[in-house]
């Protein structure tokens, strides 16, 4: 009976120190994207109308660059039908 | 942005920290340093070559799918989705205009505030700043740079700025906004109609394309340190 009162409280802090780790998550590295992968408008559920994007069209295809995106890599090299490109922010 | 090439040779770039503030990316191939802002390179073997803007459109994420509806998306990485809401915080701040120039910038040009957002245009080797809170007040403006008639069209209501060669079949144009949020456009000579995009929806010349020329979106202190001799438009304090 002990044990079943405790649960909660073990949960309680066990969430707690959870999000204490969140706060405190590493910086993730500025690093350039040299091979950038692709999904559909449907599936980009993170984008939100006023969100800032570049766009780009290439040979047919439109493509998308979230500034939010950019911003935490400074450059996405990407291939356009006349050669290399670099989108950077 | 930029192709990533020079003198006919592909280029792989990577990220090598800041010069006077601004971006510098270095090449795999020939270790050369190139400058954001100038897209010019600094130094190594490549040293005074410069990188060929490439066409791009900044909108907001409603403007672009409206456009594309097929559009893919930049797939974001394991761990960069979950910064996805506070970079977009981050970059809305960023539009204010505010706070001082980082540390290392090469000159300061006190006309603006140094985090006063622009979209730089250069032609024919004159080159301009448009303010984007000018832009927001103006929307159409008609403008001789570098010898070439332009028009300058920015929509509020996405903050897209467009800019094109303003003529069209040999003939000059002269542009004004056809409703308040310039998403259509009227050229006085003809009164055809136009989109924001440079293409004539309606009117005698129904069909025509205007040359589309490239912005530069900047903060001011990086845009006026390397285009020294700037001109800024609705500013006309001469440079200290």
């Amino acid at each position: 009976m002990k044990t079943l009162y405790l649960l909660p409280i073990l949960l309680i802090a066990l969430g707690t120190s959870v999000a204490a780790q969140e706060r405190a998550q590493p910086r993730l590295p500025y690093k350039a994207v040299h091979d950038p992968q692709f999904i559909p408008a449907s599936a980009a559920t993170f984008l939100h109308g006023p969100d800032r994007v570049i766009g780009v069209v290439n040979g047919g295809t439109a493509k998308a660059y979230p500034a939010a995106i950019l911003s935490q890599h400074g450059l996405v090299e990407d291939q356009s039908p006349s050669g290399p490109i670099a989108i950077t922010w | 942005m930029f192709r990533a090439a020079a003198k006919g040779r592909d280029l792989q770039l990577e990220n090598a920290g800041l010069v006077g503030g601004n971006e510098v990316f270095q090449d795999r191939e020939t270790g050369s340093r190139w400058q954001q802002s100038s897209q010019q390179a600094i130094s190594g073997p490549l040293k005074g070559e410069r990188l060929e803007l490439y066409p791009f459109l900044l909108t907001d994420w409603a403007e672009w799918k409206r456009l594309h509806p097929d559009t893919v998306v930049l797939k974001p990485l394991p761990g960069y989705a979950d910064r996805i809401p506070e970079r977009n915080e981050m970059i809305r701040q960023g539009l204010s205009g505010e706070g001082s120039a980082p540390a290392g910038v090469l000159h300061e040009d006190d006309r603006l505030r140094p985090k006063t957002m622009i979209v730089g245009l250069a032609v024919g080797g004159s080159d301009e700043a448009f303010p984007l809170s000018v832009l927001r007040q103006e929307r159409v403006i008609n403008q001789e740079l570098g010898g070439q008639p332009v028009v300058v069209v920015h929509q509020p209501s996405s903050d897209t700025t467009t800019v094109f060669i303003a003529s069209a079949k040999g003939a000059r144009l002269k542009f004004r906004a056809a409703n308040a949020d310039a998403t259509e456009l009227l050229d006085e000579q003809t009164k055809s109609h136009w989109n924001p995009y440079g293409e004539c929806i309606s009117g005698t010349l129904k069909g025509s394309k205007l040359t589309a020329l490239i912005l530069e979106p900047e903060y001011w202190f990086a845009w006026s340190e390397f285009h020294p001799d700037t001109e800024i438009y609705g500013v006309t304090e001469p440079k200290r």
